[in-house]
């Protein structure tokens, strides 16, 4: 089989074995995801290089570490961008610098893609979309949470409204955003469940509420 | 048995307490949005509480999901062979028989920043062989493994540039193959230098000299080359940068013979000026 059409957790187990072209298909699949969460969170091309870099060789050396059961690739991969990029971010906010980024708070997610990448189109799309449908103080707690790594607390300050009323925006626009991405199909035709594993594809647990 | 059933309603009374924190508090958890006191609290209550691991692996999709949301752009063509040589380069022993390779050759990760330099110098204009140079250590990226000091400069050499000069010394017409990529810091008042094919068959040490102002040879660093007559070093200048006026590298035992390479710095240039060439 093509090293292409092997599943993400398949080709991570190569990469635990040393297989390098297993990481670089993996690459040829998510580096522009990576990189573009890094450009979105840091605005630096040169910056995102590095987070990228940085990203897939933590991929490389932790590749063991990965248990699909526990969450998806996807999921293992943004997460250790966020973190990395995060990471600069706060030295940068310790420095008195501000994020590079906050020029386009709130219209980043909302405005029109440059160029749709045909592997992520149903994602982005189907992300975008249910963004578009959140009310714009829920969508704004979460850009900044999200994509500038600020806590609750720091967004409250940054917005100068209490911490309380971002909690509940926060809350409130993260329920509604999981409620519309669930009754979405997903990329392969199939609703998505709450509780299904993507990685396994198995059903893990349910909730009970 | 009154102080144990007490005991017992006081432990569900504080589980039921985290259970309504880990709850309110999960989506915010899974944007990484709570202070760090708080998250530790939630990643406590996660490791005993099936519903709430549930519900939080929804939300962590969701957070996953917003990855989408960011503009795509396509990383730079080149970023693909850093990582590749990145990873060749954390999969093996380095080989690399540089003398230096104990106290320098520590720092995996300054690899790929070496090559995005190296890409760097090629994206400034130099010319033909140069991307030959390039290709030719990208291919033995399974060999090299950078240092720390020189991941340094090379960084700094990516963010500023113009802090740097870059030159070309090329073989003797006698000896064409040989050649040498010399970055100089001038800053720090240091230089790197990439060797590549080194004459293999005179030996595979090289003294580096340094010609100072009034003609004086300064030897200032012995290195060794690979099998395929690659070398890659760093030193600091012993004098201040202004009084060099060249590099000269000689295979060690026979310094008395013609140097295999012999660049001079462009002076009518000024300090800053491009390009060395080799004095036929």
């Amino acid at each position: 089989m093509p090293m292409q059409d092997l599943s993400d957790v398949e080709l991570l187990r190569r990469v635990a074995k040393g297989d390098q072209e297993a990481l670089l298909t993996l690459y040829d699949k998510y580096g522009r995801l990576v990189y573009s969460l890094a450009y979105r969170m840091l605005q630096d091309h040169q910056l995102a290089e590095e987070v990228t870099q940085d990203v897939f060789t933590r991929v490389w050396q932790a590749a063991r570490s990965f248990d699909p059961k526990r969450s998806s690739f996807t999921t293992w991969l943004t997460s250790i961008t966020r973190n990395r990029t995060i990471d600069i971010l706060r030295r940068r906010r310790v420095r008195g610098l501000t994020g590079a980024g906050e020029a386009e708070l709130n219209t980043a997610i909302t405005r029109a893609d440059e160029r749709f990448i045909p592997e992520h189109h149903l994602e982005a799309l189907a992300v975008r979309e249910a963004l578009e449908q959140l009310p714009p103080a829920q969508r704004e707690v979460l850009e900044l949470a999200y994509f500038q790594g600020m806590t609750q607390r720091e967004i409250a300050e940054y917005l100068n409204i209490p911490l309380g009323t971002v909690k509940t925006r926060m809350r409130l626009g993260m329920m509604k955003l999981r409620d519309l991405l669930e009754s979405k199909p997903s990329p392969d035709g199939k609703k998505k469940r709450r509780g299904e594993n993507e990685a396994s594809g198995k059903v893990t647990e349910r909730e009970g509420a | 048995m009154g102080g144990t059933e007490e005991y017992r309603h006081t432990v569900e009374g504080v589980m039921d307490q985290e259970h309504v924190f880990a709850e309110e508090n999960l989506p915010a958890f899974a944007l990484g949005a709570l202070e760090e006191e708080e998250s530790a609290r939630v990643r406590e209550h996660l490791k005993s509480c099936p519903q709430c691991q549930a519900t939080y692996h929804s939300y962590e999709r969701v957070a996953t999901a917003l990855a989408y949301a960011a503009p795509l752009y396509d990383p730079p063509p080149y970023l693909r062979n850093v990582i590749r040589a990145l990873i060749v380069s954390q999969s093996t022993q380095p080989s690399a028989p540089f003398e230096e390779r104990g106290k320098m050759w520590k720092s995996l990760g300054q690899m790929s920043r070496f090559l995005l330099v190296i890409t760097i110098l090629l994206a400034f204009g130099l010319t033909g062989w140069n991307l030959t140079l390039h290709q030719r250590l990208s291919a033995m990226q399974d060999e090299m493994v950078s240092a720390q000091e020189m991941g340094e400069v090379l960084m700094d050499y990516m963010k500023n540039p113009d802090a740097y000069d870059s030159y070309i010394i090329s073989g003797r017409a006698s000896s064409p193959s040989p050649r040498a990529l010399v970055v100089r810091d001038r800053t720090h008042e240091r230089f790197l230098l990439v060797l590549e094919d080194l004459p293999t068959d005179v030996g595979p040490a090289y003294f580096i000299w340094l010609v100072d102002a009034t003609g004086r040879h300064i030897p200032v660093k012995k290195v060794r080359c690979n099998g395929d007559g690659r070398a890659v070093l760093m030193f600091e200048s012993p004098m201040p940068m202004e009084m060099i006026r060249g590099i000269r590298v000689t295979p060690v035992g026979r310094e008395d013979a013609s140097p295999i390479l012999d660049g001079h710095f462009p002076q009518d240039q000024g300090y800053p000026g491009l390009l060395a060439s080799n004095a036929l």
